[in-house]
């Protein structure tokens, strides 16, 4: 999950501490994140739970620092166990496959009696290591950054795994007090699935806190708070740059004059839109877009390209712009056009919108797109007028023009 | 919504707060500058040690002046708009700029600060030679021509700025950090606030809220809570990311009114910080990884959050002529709940509909049943009602 997939396949190791680990299985994510903070990884310390409670075995030749894989550890186990004796293995050391004699699977916080099964792991820990023990958490993202640097939600996080790394978490916290370097929950990483550089730059900073000792909890938990803020922020620059591009644009529209000058403007709109951050920012873009090529200052409208890009922008779910659409498509008025019109103003219409309404009844009014009805004309008029002051107008030229 | 929709502002209630805050003189008193959240922390969560000396709004660039006004020019709870007295208070504080005066005359030992006001951003007006900023949420531009015409000018220019664009706010912090320092020394605790990107609604559900002015908001708050700790060498109780807001909060659906988990969370922590906790390291970063750990109970519907599934649970005893429908509703919440302290609490509704249901089966013997389950699980209202349910058996 996090070590960058891109980093060089032999990292640099260049401090002298070095760490055990205690993982569930060997492609560990919290040695690669020492590796990549350039510590040793000595040596792996495979976790399981048998009745005994005890882990896999220590090394004999220990390192000075225990980190333990909250990650890992916090997954699934498969049920073993023989001669009346349970015991619960990772499933991470049996990719692909389940072993022989296997009962089925379980999450880790249903393992049976697990507070008594981490009282005994944690004593032998704390036997081992004393104090020296640090705890890395490393969660999924659930943002993503991609190459442009827009950042999304992924969304449907899993929520067992997020609890349970976060009970397991704490499991330890609770029974060593020992240090912690986490991910925080609005942790963004690249598409690749490799955290944003600032993630390591934090993990390194923590483990050389905790290594040099010097007030090391209070800053590490602190740069944690900080770490966070900093995801916020690589959004947040996203939004005022997003933010900076529409009012650029609104200002040279509405300053354009109208000879010349157009083009130009609907280039850098056009540009920005493709380089916006966000999807909204994009959607809000293309949407000027298509009002310029339907408004052009030069008399050169456009409306076939103006629907073009209203219609991306629709597609985002900007708003106004689905009413935009139907104007322009109005005006083109093409058989085409009206089709696509009605169909968008009865699904807009079905939802409530007013201007969906009023569409419709103009396109009975007038016989574009829909058979020339004056009642029916007269029926979604009257509906849209309820809320909406223009069909109240329209409802009342029509009825006045008949009398 | 309460609130201002562009902002995701709240109404705050003063009087709530004073009273909730009342027997002032025997508690240890923090002021507060920032908004509701900070506020809430004292007058939502589970605990009542603390009172709360002056509350207003945090203005960065008031400290770098801090101009007194004379008070013959101070305009008047008339001649500004709001919807509560709270508002309007709130108003004067800025425009007659009463902001050092009143911190400093408030008695209060503490101080608990949260920056969310830095992202209304502000109204610069230049007049008699000079440059003022008032805060750019809820005060309007004729109030600020009033306030000023009452000071015997007439306002140059006024225009709105984000708090970022204001023109030399690194020293207007360094100023403030300063007078803070000098009027509370080390008592000032930062509570770091993040508008939710989730919410917990009126049925219980949760669901995900982002949208493009979270960010900005964010952005802002994390900034400046980063820059102000760093200054003030203070404690801070950071926010979880995945924080959910209650759209059952008491001031209504915001995304600052957040789910009664988080209010205990941030008191356990100023508790912790005001009493000098044994390994208070330890013990803040375990409070807040519980906290965290809360918050995904809850979003993922393993945990119901408490405020908001006792207000579903009173709306169950408001019906207490379909009572054995509403008990079951509130059983089947409890058993839901994995939540002790909201299962005492829902122990207690279930007690309250027993003895209040008008079908003519009200039984004070199960009511009392429920309500000792209550009591005895810390429910302080429950206590006072088995109490009296005893003396009418």
């Amino acid at each position: 999950m996090c070590p960058d997939p891109m980093a060089s396949a032999e990292p640099l190791l260049t401090k002298k501490t070095e760490f055990d680990v205690l993982c569930a299985s060997p492609g560990s994510g919290a040695a690669h994140i020492l590796e990549e903070c350039g510590y040793r990884a000595r040596n792996l310390v495979g976790i399981s739970f048998s009745d005994g409670g005890t882990a896999g075995g220590f090394p004999a030749e220990r390192s000075e620092w225990l980190a333990i894989d909250v990650g890992s550890i916090s997954g699934d186990y498969f049920i073993a166990g023989s001669r009346g004796r349970e015991a619960y293995v990772p499933c991470g050391r049996f990719p692909g496959k389940e072993p022989d004699g296997s009962a089925g699977r379980i999450g880790f916080q249903s393992i049976p009696s697990l507070d008594a099964r981490l009282d005994v792991i944690c004593e032998a820990i704390g036997r081992f290591y004393g104090k020296k023990t640090v705890a890395i958490d490393l969660r999924d993202p659930l943002w993503i950054m991609d190459g442009g640097g827009n950042v999304r939600y992924r969304g449907n996080p899993d929520e067992d795994r997020i609890e349970s790394a976060g009970r397991c978490l704490l499991g330890f916290m609770e029974r060593l007090g020992c240090f912690c370097v986490r991910t925080p929950s609005n942790i963004i990483a690249a598409e690749t699935g490799a955290y944003v550089p600032e993630f390591r730059a934090y993990a390194e900073s923590c483990l050389d806190a905790m290594v040099s000792g010097e007030n090391a909890r209070r800053r590490m938990f602190e740069m944690g708070i900080d770490l966070a803020a900093r995801m916020d922020t690589l959004r947040g620059e996203n939004y005022l740059q997003d933010q900076n591009a529409i009012r650029r644009s609104d200002r040279q529209w509405n300053a354009c004059n109208k000879k010349d000058g157009v083009d130009r403007i609907l280039e850098a709109v056009i540009a920005r839109s493709k380089n916006a951050k966000s999807a909204e920012a994009r959607g809000e873009l293309e949407r000027r877009a298509g009002i310029i090529w339907k408004d052009r200052k030069d008399g050169r409208a456009d409306y076939r390209r103006a629907a073009e890009w209203m219609r991306r922008s629709a597609e985002s779910d900007t708003p106004g712009a689905k009413s935009d659409l139907l104007d322009i498509l109005w005006r083109e008025g093409s058989d085409d056009s009206l089709l696509e019109m009605v169909a968008l103003a009865r699904e807009m219409s079905a939802k409530g919108s007013p201007k969906g309404m009023l569409v419709i009844g103009r396109a009975y009014r007038d016989g574009k797109g829909l058979p020339k009805s004056r009642e029916n004309a007269v029926r979604w008029l009257a509906e849209a007028s309820a809320t909406m002051r223009q069909a109240e107008i329209e409802l009342k030229a029509l009825l006045e023009a008949g009398k | 919504m309460s609130g201002n929709e562009r902002d995701g502002t709240v109404d705050e209630d003063y009087e709530f707060y004073n009273e909730k805050s009342q027997a002032k003189s025997k508690k240890v008193a923090f002021d507060i500058l920032g908004v509701c959240v900070s506020r809430d922390v004292f007058g939502l969560a589970n605990g009542n040690e603390y009172a709360v000396g002056k509350y207003t709004r945090l203005s960065i660039p008031y400290f770098s002046d801090m101009e007194e006004v004379d008070p013959e020019c101070w305009i008047t709870m008339d001649e500004v708009s709001g919807e509560r007295n709270f508002h309007k208070r709130l108003k004067l504080d800025c425009l007659n700029m009463r902001y050092a005066e009143d911190l400093n005359s408030s008695g209060s030992d503490w101080l608990l600060l949260d920056v969310r006001t830095l992202t209304f951003g502000y109204f610069e007006t230049k007049f008699g030679g000079k440059t003022h900023y008032y805060i750019g949420e809820k005060i309007t531009e004729d109030e600020i021509r009033t306030a000023t015409r009452k000071k015997g000018f007439e306002p140059e220019s006024i225009r709105f700025l984000d708090t970022d664009d204001v023109p030399g706010i690194d020293g207007m912090i360094d100023r403030f950090c300063e007078f803070i320092k000098g009027r509370y020394w080390s008592n000032i605790i930062i509570l770091e606030m993040k508008d939710a990107l989730w919410h917990v609604d009126k049925e219980g559900k949760t669901g995900f809220l982002h949208d493009f002015p979270v960010d900005r908001r964010r952005r802002i708050t994390g900034k400046y809570t980063e820059i102000l700790r760093k200054k003030l060498g203070c404690r801070c109780i950071p926010m979880p990311s995945d924080v959910i807001c209650d759209y059952l909060h008491l001031w209504g659906m915001s995304k600052g009114h957040f789910v009664q988990e988080y209010y205990d969370y941030a008191y356990r922590c100023v508790d912790a910080i005001v009493k000098g906790a044994d390994d208070l390291d330890l013990r803040l970063e375990t409070e807040f990884l519980e906290a965290c750990a809360a918050m995904d109970a809850i979003r993922s519907g393993r945990m119901l959050s408490r405020n908001n599934t006792v207000r579903r649970a009173e709306e169950f005893w408001a019906r207490t002529g379909d009572a054995d429908a509403s008990i079951s509703n509130a059983q089947l919440l409890m058993a839901e709940a994995n939540n002790p302290p909201l299962e005492a609490e829902l122990a207690g509704i279930i007690g309250r509909i027993w003895r209040d249901r008008t079908d003519g089966k009200a039984d004070a013997g199960k009511a009392a049943s429920w309500m000792r389950a209550a009591s005895d699980g810390g429910i302080a209202w429950a206590s006072e009602e088995l109490e009296e349910l005893g003396k009418n058996l």
